[in-house]
């Protein structure tokens, strides 16, 4: 009976813990998206400056509560060599941040072949994935439905959202930790 | 602000500490005890502790874990032979319950020797994929030639800035 309440009073009152990646390539934003993210939700959190913010390499980690739930980012190095990395953190994460910077359309067919690469790996096959269309706010950013038909998703199983971001201005970073939250909280629950 | 330089012994802490601090090369003997000196950078003040990394000394490392913000951990990139024992050592560490909040900046040293470690290979050997749970940046840094320290150390002000 003890184990029954307790794990009632669990499914229902306890925080619960989910992991999220950020990938993407080199220089496309996550760790100024995850800084923003931060200081989005973390009270009294001094964000770090966006122009001192150099490439990652290695791992920023990142806590955000919200609703009862917490995410816990990592945000990982997008350079080339690094991305071997990636694959360890898919099997433990429980969604995904795939940022994309809106101005480099000349990256495009990269990102493209990126995303596919990332996408068909068998853990990301069912978690969702939120792209984030970084640097909208820029003159010359490509609009997110331009960046849409650049990702093959055919035999993804979960949910996919794609949306215009700027890491820099903040400007919907909410919404997208937001949309995390409420996808993982309509799956189901394993006790 | 209290940042150690840790590692494995001839790994390249002392030539670091001292490279911060004076900008030069001194010449070093292996260091049996520790060196502190103040380091100012970008006006910040740190207090920065290098314990000496022979393997009979390396258990007295906890006695200075207390207060410390970051941690500079430094590898010879070149000794791929005792790379395995640098993880042990830094897995242990970073176990430890004083060092939780502490930033890991993990230097790649001795880049300029020929077929060393690279980046990627230095954090999958030290099993940096394990540690979920805390900031680590990675540099290649060659302290002989003065390479990698400035964005190393650019990188811990910008974070312990934060941190203040």
């Amino acid at each position: 009976m003890y184990t029954l309440s307790a794990g009632i009073w669990e499914k229902f009152f306890k925080k619960k813990d989910y992991f999220v990646v950020i990938v993407g390539l080199d220089n496309a934003g996550k760790t100024t998206f995850l800084e923003q993210a931060k200081s989005h939700f973390v009270k009294d959190y001094g964000m770090l400056n966006p122009s001192k913010i150099t490439a990652t390499v290695g791992l920023n980690t990142g806590k955000v509560e919200l609703n009862n739930t917490c995410l816990n980012f990592w945000d990982l190095g997008g350079q080339e060599s690094l991305r071997e990395l990636w694959p360890t953190y898919f099997d433990d994460a429980n969604a995904i941040i795939f940022v994309v910077d809106a101005t480099r359309s000349d990256l495009f067919p990269t990102v493209s072949a990126l995303f596919k690469e990332v996408i068909s790996n068998d853990a990301v096959q069912n978690l969702p994935v939120l792209v984030a269309v970084n640097k909208s706010e820029m003159e010359g950013a490509s609009p997110a439905a331009e960046v849409r038909m650049l990702l093959e998703d055919e035999n993804h199983q979960s949910d996919l959202a794609v949306l215009p971001v700027s890491a820099l201005e903040g400007t919907n970073i909410e919404r997208c930790v937001r949309w995390i939250v409420r996808t993982l909280a309509s799956q189901p629950l394993y006790l | 602000m209290r940042i150690l330089i840790l590692g494995l012994d001839g790994a390249g802490k002392t030539t670091i500490l001292y490279r911060l601090q004076v900008g030069e090369i001194v010449t070093t003997i292996p260091t049996i005890g520790f060196n502190v000196e103040q380091v100012e950078y970008k006006n910040l003040k740190f207090q920065v502790w290098d314990l000496g990394g022979q393997t009979s000394i390396r258990p007295y490392w906890r006695c200075y874990y207390a207060n410390t913000d970051a941690i500079i951990y430094v590898v010879d990139s070149a000794d791929r032979d005792r790379v395995g024992i640098s993880k042990q050592e830094l897995v242990s560490m970073l176990q430890e319950d004083e060092l939780q909040g502490a930033v890991l900046a993990v230097l790649a040293n001795k880049q300029d020797i020929a077929g060393c470690l690279t980046e990627t290979e230095v954090y999958k050997a030290l099993g940096l994929e394990a540690l979920r749970n805390r900031t680590i940046q990675i540099f290649k840094t060659s302290a002989s030639k003065g390479e990698g320290l400035d964005a190393a150390m650019d990188w811990l002000a910008n974070q312990l800035q934060q941190k203040k």
